[in-house]
């Protein structure tokens, strides 16, 4: 199989955080959300890969080039969304195609213009007179008019509208599916990562702590309801976010499929109920584990 | 390397070109011709509007966030560093060359012309040196620090000669053998001056290019 973003064992030290160890791969062609409470190390990761910030040890590669090494043909393969885009504020959405268009050999001012029209940005516009979510779509149409293979996002849809958001996401499933662009997403928002992720990566305080396909991850997870008695004491102590309530307990547990056989008798009887949970939950459930 | 140099250089070429007439209308309103003291406000015009031109180029890219979009852009370290130094270069030769035709058109004796043009030639690599040490300054720590050290290190400079005509004229130094020395050996003078300049130009260069690469690695704050 063949990766566009490789980390082994990266690790990074400032003052108050850590990266530890930190290690996961990005199959081509696939969409990895990658979630994590803030401070959990989301940026860092993501500006490491294009030595925006250079890790302590560990390696990175990406498509199998050694990301320091090879940076700038990487980053000419590679689309950039950062947190809060900065660009020359005195300039036009115009004057900036063109200025980044500069240094990429195979823009395609066609395709900038194309995605300013479909994200009604106009082009003689000066970039201090656009709003925060111009701004994305202005990084996006940027970060997409090279036809990047890879597409790194850094937390793209945060305070944006909801209008806006789905019309990102839907640009960037679109990019997926028809160009077979690898994207890596962070994101708060989980929902934005349940809508478009095939992969999702849990960081926790600079460390992955779940790397699994979504499907399976949410096939996994679920909340167990049930009455006193109806789960053995020790199958109870293995859930998280335990709840007690006068009428029933609840718990969560990141193995159904293996807890399915010790559930089958409950379920049949009703004294146990299964729930779908969502990754927000799996988060909560992750950082605040038993005393959720 | 060209788009970098197109987007710097109308900010800096404004700048000359508002300062630069300046320079000429003085010169029209003199009418007496050249002396010592006019060749040392060429040299001082010349150094001023190098260091202030690439100091105003790189205020500009502070205040506009430039370098936070330029890091994300296929650049290196060497093209980036390359595009600054060949503005500031070609802005410095420009201002030079006017300033040597300003000096050449003018009236005065031969010796004159000759202390002139070595002059000149000493400012244009004093102006090279002092704006390639901003921006080794400038890469090495921020904007308003690299500013600040160089108008220290300018100002000093800037005044010196003047300081140094006025205990002439008073007679507490004799800057006349001084004179001399450079009038009597101009072409050797020059020759020294232009290779020690370009050596340190260069090394300035290669310095800037260093400081500018590791400063991306210490990256920001954030997780």
């Amino acid at each position: 199989m063949k990766y566009a973003v490789e980390l082994e064992n990266v690790n990074k030290r400032w003052r108050l955080f850590r990266l530890d160890n930190l290690g996961f791969r990005l199959p081509q062609g696939e969409i990895l959300g990658m979630i994590g409470p803030n401070g959990a190390g989301k940026t860092t990761t993501l500006r490491i890969l294009l030595d925006l910030v250079r890790l302590d040890s560990g390696r990175v590669r990406i498509f199998g080039l050694d990301h320091r090494r090879h940076l700038l043909k990487i980053k000419r393969r590679v689309g950039y969304v950062g947190e809060n885009p900065r660009f020359y504020s005195d300039k036009t959405v115009a004057w900036i195609g063109d200025f980044a268009g500069g240094f990429h050999t195979n823009w395609d001012t066609r395709i900038f213009r194309k995605i300013l029209d479909d994200f009604s940005l106009d082009p003689t516009k000066k970039v201090r007179d656009l709003s925060n979510g111009m701004r994305v779509k202005l990084h996006l149409a940027l970060a997409l008019s090279h036809r990047p293979e890879l597409l790194i996002l850094d937390e793209p849809t945060a305070g944006l509208d909801p209008i806006i958001r789905r019309e990102l996401l839907e640009r960037l499933l679109r990019e997926n599916r028809e160009s077979g662009t690898s994207v890596l997403i962070s994101s708060h928002i989980t929902d934005d990562i349940t809508r478009i992720a095939d992969r999702i990566l849990f960081l926790i305080q600079g460390r992955s702590v779940i790397h699994e396909e979504k499907d399976r991850l949410l096939d996994s997870w679920k909340r167990l309801h049930f009455k006193d008695g109806a789960l053995g004491g020790e199958l109870v102590r293995d859930l998280l976010c335990f709840h007690r309530g006068a009428f029933g307990h609840s718990g969560l547990t990141p193995d159904f499929p293996g807890l399915f056989p010790l559930l089958r008798e409950g379920l049949s009887r009703g004294t146990v109920k299964v729930e779908n949970i969502t990754l927000d939950d799996i988060l909560i459930a992750l950082v605040k584990g038993e005393d959720a | 390397m060209l788009t970098l140099l197109r987007k710097d250089s109308k900010a800096f070429f404004l700048y000359l070109s508002i300062i630069s007439p300046l320079m000429l209308g003085y010169l029209v309103l003199r009418k007496q011709g050249i002396d010592e003291g006019f060749i040392m406000l060429q040299c001082q015009w010349i150094i001023l509007l190098v260091l202030g031109g690439s100091i105003v180029t790189e205020q500009r890219e502070e205040k506009t966030r430039g370098y936070e979009f330029l890091k994300i852009l296929p650049i290196d370290s060497r093209t980036l560093v390359s595009a600054k130094f060949l503005l500031v270069l070609i802005g410095a030769l420009l201002l030079t060359g006017f300033n040597g035709a300003v000096l050449a058109l003018s009236a005065g004796s031969s010796a004159l012309h000759s202390l002139g043009g070595t002059f000149l030639i000493l400012a244009l690599i004093l102006s090279l040196l002092m704006a390639g040490g901003m921006y080794v300054l400038r890469f090495r720590f921020s904007q308003a620090r690299a500013t600040l050290v160089i108008w220290i290190v300018f100002l000093p400079l800037a005044v010196a000669p003047i300081v140094m005509l006025e205990l002439d004229s008073i007679g507490s130094i004799d800057t006349t053998s001084l004179l001399r020395i450079l009038m009597e050996h101009p072409l050797i003078i020059r020759g020294l001056i232009i290779i020690a300049g370009s050596v340190g130009f260069a090394l300035l260069w290669k310095g800037a290019v260093r400081v500018h690469s590791s400063r991306i690695s210490l990256g920001r704050k954030t997780a």
